[in-house]
């Protein structure tokens, strides 16, 4: 039998919720934002860069949230990861001083003296401007973008209040629209958090693809014929797409993914939790709340805490070496699968965060290149394309509906909705329905009076409390107070603007306080809170 | 949003207003209602609030069976075979309820439930979990299409140009013992089988033409609409038997633009500069626009995926005929 022609799609989704306090000189969380430009963004660009030189195209799709998108843009926490990346360059000359002579680990403090000065040097040469960089790279050919809901809402769990699940996805198409002139094709839904008849607000936001996890396509109803490697389409002509659960584990998993291998650098074994405060303060935020640096000496090694040091050039061997099993196990994996029945080529989707790679697993950038470039240059197939490239050329899928479905553990809500965070969702849907009701009364305001710019603050200040990160924080126990500080506050400041809304008593001042704090969304429309929901 | 706000308002004012609004209290939930979200498939998540106004009239519109009515979920599932009721206690609370079954609809009523009655207070209709079973079968199968993009969009024409640039440069390029297959567009009249599309490959803008689904009178629908100054029998006629030999396959090839000059002669029967003058869109039902015949119009799903046919890049009309190599 003739062998049938298959693709494959990389997505990496990335995205942080928005983080910026401009009421202190500086802010522990903000530093989630540095380190991920530092560790995932800047390399990403350069290995872009790298394969767009090389003439290479559609190599990877890329989701850009839109509060990560306006946090890049932002001048104020440009500024911060400036002077961030100072304190960190001088953190890492000292520590490469004072290691030098040391066998172990005087050669990886000096790999990332070195490392973290190319990084500056690619921060300057881009002028700080990581949305032109993408652009360009968009424009280029090498990368689709795309984009995901305006403040990453699990929307699932908004269900009860449709106008909030049309204004984050509407928003976050007029989003990426404005940083990028185009929009966006496909939407990466946040936690690939489905439920059906969701694709009705997705095709009504312009967008033309979404993601599930592999259940969602599985469990589609009427069955799929073709499996999970078969993209469906909605009755409404939207596609979806499922997760590939191959390589997915190979790479997510605890037991089995590539990650966890020994030589790999260990995350948790950080010189922010080990060196004595003195050495450490000019970068400690206080002098004394121990934090994460980024520098880090040791490799995974094995379950004890015995570690060794960390071999950047072993390590990257080893990332060559995943970067071959992966592709020969997905190759065997394509020559093995079903064909699909209608004779179309089958595509397997390979959905990632992106901050795994470069923060969490720190050679993922190299493992993914590796990937790209073996199976772009030796023509391997399954072959690289984006979602738009494939429908494209497979214009016609099987009609289905997905299953509702998420890629949290478990694959349905309860990550976001448990006894930890249950308490947001009656808080979350009252400030809802009061929204619509605060837009249909103040929706003439114009916009830049005092009731009209306070409707539109009050919008935001939902949209910000919408995020399903705070819920994610809280379940996990990292950062949960200050998830939890973030949703109440949003809701507070919410509802403080409705009480001055409806009372007429509107202070300026306080206003002007909000919308710099909460400085997103210029093109915020309340409008949408007051369309009527669709049939 | 003002612009200049944030060089007006220094950190102190700012940190104060943060504060000043922190310290209000969490918004108090109003009104009388239910909601209840699916956590997993056998697991449901119930809130409510009832006013206390209404507490008290629905107590009191019970009458003498007040005393011994219970405040109680009701469920019933949309099979119409299951109903079951879970008590509760607060006025106001939370609760995670465990299903028997997966994949079910619910309406969930929240009121007070006597010996023969049941008070609603609040409901909440379509509450879904989704199913671990495998789904039916579609006895039916069958493929539909796509939302195209708006035609706006660079990134669609830029995507074009990638797949045919993937397919040219990526996939392994097919062996000579393919067999290529030209076809003339004059033609029978039979109903269209199927959906098809292929390339203009005649240089110029790169297109491509859907073959519009016939009608149930086995009309044969044609590429172009009829102008005033043009006789209806001049335009070509798509021949669809033939055109359905042509598969999804197909669509995969991509002729390569250096072997255009090893075309055949043009046949001398058709009315190229009509071809050229003629074919125009149309728009569809569902805002796609398309090169077809008024017999498509109205059908949702014909011409999904045409537009407009540049024949115009070619100097030369009678050499411009949009021949078309297929393999198959």
């Amino acid at each position: 039998m003739e062998s049938q022609r298959s693709f494959s799609a990389i997505v990496l989704h990335a995205h942080l919720p928005y983080v910026r306090h401009p009421e202190h000189r500086r802010f522990n969380e903000e530093l989630w934002l540095f380190e991920a430009i530092t560790e995932t963004y800047l390399p990403l660009i350069s290995m872009l860069e790298r394969l767009a030189e090389d003439g290479l195209r559609h190599c990877l799709t890329l989701s850009l949230s839109p509060t990560l998108l306006t946090m890049l843009e932002d001048p104020l926490l440009k500024a911060r990861y400036q002077e961030h990346l100072q304190r960190l360059g001088a953190l890492a000359r000292e520590e490469s001083r004072r290691l030098r002579k040391e066998a172990g680990f005087g050669p990886v403090a000096h790999f990332y003296r070195e490392r973290i000065e190319a990084i500056r040097k690619q921060w300057e040469a881009h002028n700080g401007d990581l949305i032109s960089a993408f652009s360009t790279l968009r424009a280029q050919g090498v990368a689709e973008l795309i984009t995901s809901a305006a403040t990453h809402a699990y929307l699932p769990l908004l269900r009860a209040d449709p106008a909030s699940i049309r204004a984050q996805l509407q928003l976050g198409a007029l989003t990426f629209r404005r940083f990028f002139g185009v929009p966006a094709e496909g939407v990466w839904l946040p936690e690939c958090g489905y439920f059906p008849g969701l694709e009705d607000e997705i095709a009504r936001a312009g967008f033309r693809y979404f993601f599930v996890d592999s259940h969602g396509i599985e469990q589609a109803t009427p069955r799929p014929r073709d499996g999970v490697t078969a993209p469906l389409v909605c009755e409404n002509g939207v596609a979806v797409f499922g997760r590939d659960p191959l390589s997915s584990r190979l790479v997510w998993s605890r037991e089995e993914g590539y990650p966890g291998d020994p030589l790999y650098r260990d995350f948790y074994r950080d010189i922010g939790f080990e060196r004595p405060l003195d050495a450490l303060h000019p970068f400690l935020l206080d002098g004394q709340s121990r934090i994460h640096t980024g520098l880090k000496y040791h490799r995974i090694t094995g379950p004890a805490d015995d570690k060794l040091p960390y071999q950047p050039e072993i390590a990257a061997r080893r990332a060559e070496l995943h970067a071959e099993d992966f592709l020969a196990r997905i190759a065997h994996a394509a020559r093995e699968g079903k064909a699909r029945g209608d004779g179309s080529p089958s595509i397997r989707v390979s959905l990632y965060d992106a901050e795994l790679f470069g923060h969490w697993w720190f050679e993922g950038p190299l493992w993914l290149e590796a990937v790209i470039r073996r199976q772009m240059l030796e023509r391997k197939e399954p072959a690289l394309v984006t979602p738009s490239v494939y429908l494209q050329g497979v214009r016609r899928l099987q009609c289905a509906t997905p299953a509702a479905s998420s890629w949290g553990d478990g694959g349905y809500n309860a990550f976001w909705l448990n006894p930890d965070t249950d308490w947001m969702y009656p808080l979350l849907h009252q400030a809802g329905r009061q929204m619509q009701t605060l837009a249909k009364r103040f929706g003439q305001e114009k916009p830049d009076s005092l009731a009209g710019r306070a409707l539109r603050q009050a919008g935001r200040s939902l949209l910000l409390a919408q995020a399903s990160d705070w819920a994610f924080l809280q379940r996990t126990g990292t950062a949960g107070s200050y998830a939890d500080r973030q949703v109440r506050a949003h809701l507070q400041r919410f509802d403080y603007l409705r009480a001055c809304l409806e009372d007429q008593a509107l202070d300026e001042r306080r206003l002007q306080a909000l919308e710099t704090m909460d400085h997103i969304f210029p093109e915020f429309d309340p409008a949408i809170f007051a369309e009527p929901s669709l049939a | 949003m003002s612009e200049d706000a944030g060089q007006m308002m220094g950190q102190e004012e700012l940190q104060r207003v943060a504060k000043e609004l922190s310290a209000r209290p969490l918004p108090q939930s109003r009104g009388t209602w239910l909601q209840v979200l699916p956590v997993d498939p056998r697991t449901l998540y119930a809130y409510w609030h009832i006013d206390r106004r209404d507490w008290h009239e629905g107590r009191d519109s019970l009458g003498s069976n007040a005393d011994q009515a219970v405040l109680a979920l009701k469920f019933r599932d949309s099979t119409g075979t299951a109903a079951f009721d879970v008590i509760l206690e607060e006025r106001c609370g939370k609760r995670y309820i465990t299903l028997w079954h997966s994949g079910r609809d619910y309406r969930v009523e929240l009121g007070f439930a006597g010996k023969r009655t049941f008070q609603v207070l609040a409901a909440c209709e379509n509450v879904s979990t989704p199913g671990v079973e495998s789904t039916p079968e579609d006895e039916h199968f069958q493929l539909a299409p796509v939302l195209e993009s708006a035609p706006s969009v660079a990134a669609r024409e830029s995507a074009s140009a990638w797949f045919e640039e993937a397919a040219l440069e990526k996939l392994a390029p097919r062996t000579e013992e393919e067999e290529v297959v030209d076809f003339p567009l004059s033609m029978h009249r039979a109903p269209i089988r199927d959906a098809l599309t292929f390339l203009d490959l005649s240089g110029g803008a790169a297109s491509e033409i859907s073959a519009p689904t016939a009608s149930e009178g086995n009309e044969t629908p044609s590429l172009c609409r009829p102008e005033a100054n043009v006789p209806s029998e001049n335009f070509p006629q798509i021949d669809v038997d033939q055109l359905a030999l042509y598969s999804h396959n197909a669509r995969r090839f991509r002729q390569d633009a250096n072997r255009v000059d090893e075309l055949p002669p043009l046949p001398g029967t058709f009315p190229t500069s009509a071809i050229v003058n003629n074919i125009q869109p149309i728009p569809m039902p569902s805002g796609n626009t398309a090169a077809a015949s008024p017999l498509a119009a109205g059908k949702e799903r014909a011409c999904f995926s045409a537009r407009l046919v540049d024949f115009s890049s070619s100097s030369d009309n009678s050499s411009a005929w949009p021949h078309r190599r297929m393999l198959r």
